[in-house]
């Protein structure tokens, strides 16, 4: 209790300080040097403009925030679904080729959006890769008008989603790999059926963790 | 022994910038076949050529933030407005251009920072299926925002720096308001939300989303040629080229050229590769591999090119140097009018 009457400032100040050594210099200096280009776009907010920034506000400003929300959520929600989903069948069912399908998944990482998003466009386009397949398969005819195309928004969040997927699956994957068998034995130690084990506690525990 | 071998060092240090026999180009134009031109420059001048490629805005950077220190003698990149923009920002410098250079290129074409290699013309495209000859009789650019094309229209985006020299060719003829009201009916007739490059226009117009499509000539070609697949060479035998406003001051036309770099250390050897490009040889070269059209006369056609033989009405009462002075202007009026 003896430093009871040191003040709330003080104590803070002490123990910031015992924690300042080299390590903490260097990495303090090493992510100040990592954070210069997120620091010169903030500072470019302060820069002279002319007068695009005007006219964006009167046109298209709304619709760019709006469109980025629009893929904000879109990629959520796709992500969550294909990351998860793929976690959960690679994890709990044994089908041809899983082992391959469990690393193969995490391979998303390596092809960067823009890569999905020229190859869907490339192969819905108007006599892309589709209408070539379509025109082989059946001869010729106006096949452009009913393909559909991926290059909008839809495009953007399929385009993304698949790309970062890979996030979502590696981390569920290994929180199912991990708990969840700890877990079930557990439930059927204490005597509760496997049907009802995934629902009791492996839903209760993922609900959880995600 | 020492000192001797010290000098020996130094000496064939500095002789080698003394006798630097080289030109350094900063280009945009990704074309392999522009290195097999440098190579044949190389080959009958001796001096070597260094290219660094990227993309146009990039290497744009990179000059401005190397400053003195760019060794880049000649900037090389399509389209007028480009260079022009790049000029007001004080990255160029007088080049000096000889007498063969100033023979070759009309005024029209070059300024005293830079000078066109090839020319270019951003033209329409349409279905001859649903357009009839009747709707095209003395069409023009401004023409495009007559509401009988409602809904028929394709163009690709604002930040199109194609479409914005023509429409800054449009400003610098017809004034910033005209040019407003006309970008607004354009926009209005749109088939669809612009979007793709100068060939997915074409397609579009292939594919019966659109009837009629802004593109530049090259890219026509390029599908007929085959180059782009078998796809895209069916495509573009189903639209017609047709060059606008022959009946008033002619039709768009742009330029692929050269510009001198502020800081351009192989000044003379930069005005020589220049020289190079616009003899008939490499005329020659760039009319088959890249379907512009020739900057000097008496170089053979390409007969995949539209008006391959220059026989349509250029305007050439509109210098390409305004695509630069009225570029941010251009800019300015698509985006107003809701041009995406």
């Amino acid at each position: 209790m003896k430093h009871d009457n040191k003040s709330l400032v003080k104590q803070v100040f002490d123990y910031s300080m015992k924690n300042i050594n080299a390590w903490y210099i260097s990495s303090f200096f090493i992510s100040l040097l990592v954070a210069i280009p997120i620091l010169t776009v903030f500072a470019s907010f302060f820069e002279d403009t002319s007068n695009y920034f005007e006219i964006l506000k009167n046109t298209f400003l709304y619709e760019y925030i709006f469109n980025s929300f629009t893929l904000l959520f879109g990629v959520l929600i796709l992500t969550f679904i294909i990351g998860v989903g793929c976690a959960y069948l690679v994890s709990f069912y044994d089908f041809p080729g899983v082992k391959f399908f469990k690393w193969a998944l995490i391979l998303s990482f390596a092809v960067p959006a823009y890569i999905y998003a020229y190859s869907l466009t490339a192969f819905f386009e108007n006599y892309g890769t589709l209408f070539s397949i379509l025109k082989s398969l059946f001869g010729d005819g106006e096949y452009n008008k009913s393909i559909p195309k991926f290059d909008g928004m839809f495009g953007a969040v399929l385009s993304i989603s698949f790309s970062l997927f890979g996030y979502v699956y590696v981390l569920t994957r290994a929180s199912f790999h991990y708990q969840s068998h700890n877990l079930i034995e557990l439930g059927q130690n204490l005597g509760f059926l496997k049907e009802n084990l995934y629902f009791l506690l492996y839903y209760h525990q993922q609900g959880q963790l995600l | 022994m020492k000192k001797i071998s010290i000098i020996s060092i130094i000496f064939a240090f500095v002789s080698s910038f003394a006798l630097a026999v080289e030109v350094n180009i900063f280009s945009a134009r990704h074309y392999d076949s522009d290195i097999q031109l440098y190579e044949k420059f190389t080959v009958s001048t001796g001096i070597k050529v260094n290219v660094v490629s990227g993309k146009d805005k990039a290497l744009q950077k990179r000059i401005a933030e190397e400053g003195a220190d760019c060794v880049g003698d000649l900037y090389i990149t399509a389209d007028a407005g480009r260079l022009g923009a790049f000029q007001a920002k004080g990255m160029l410098q007088r080049a000096g251009w000889s007498k063969a250079i100033k023979d070759s290129v009309s005024n029209n074409f070059r300024s005293a920072q830079w000078v066109g290699i090839a020319k270019r013309a951003r033209i329409m495209y349409y279905s001859p299926e649903r357009v009839s000859a009747n709707d095209l009789n003395g069409m023009t650019y401004e023409g495009l925002s007559d509401p009988k094309w409602k809904g028929r229209v394709v163009i690709r985006k604002s930040n199109n720096v194609y479409n914005q020299s023509l429409v800054a060719s449009l400003i610098k003829n017809n004034g910033k308001n005209a040019t407003a009201t006309w970008a607004k009916g354009v926009v209005a007739n749109m088939a669809r939300d612009s979007k793709g490059n100068d060939r997915a226009q074409i397609l579009a117009v292939a594919a019966g989303e659109a009837d009629i499509a802004v593109a530049n000539t090259y890219y026509h070609a390029l599908m007929l040629s085959g180059k782009k697949g078998a796809e895209q060479q069916a495509a573009a035998k189903k639209v017609m080229p047709f060059f606008p406003n022959q009946q008033g001051r002619g039709t768009h036309m742009n330029i692929s050229g050269a510009g001198m770099l502020k800081h351009a250390p192989n000044k003379a050897n930069a005005v020589k590769l220049v020289e190079f490009l616009l003899t008939k040889e490499a005329q020659e070269h760039i009319v088959n591999n890249t379907f512009e059209y020739p900057m000097i006369a008496g170089v053979s056609q390409n007969t995949l090119v539209p008006g391959a033989d220059l026989s349509f009405k250029q305007d050439l009462k509109t210098s390409v140097k305004s695509y630069g002075d009225k570029q941010a202007d251009a800019l300015e009026v698509m985006l107003e009018s809701g041009w995406k």
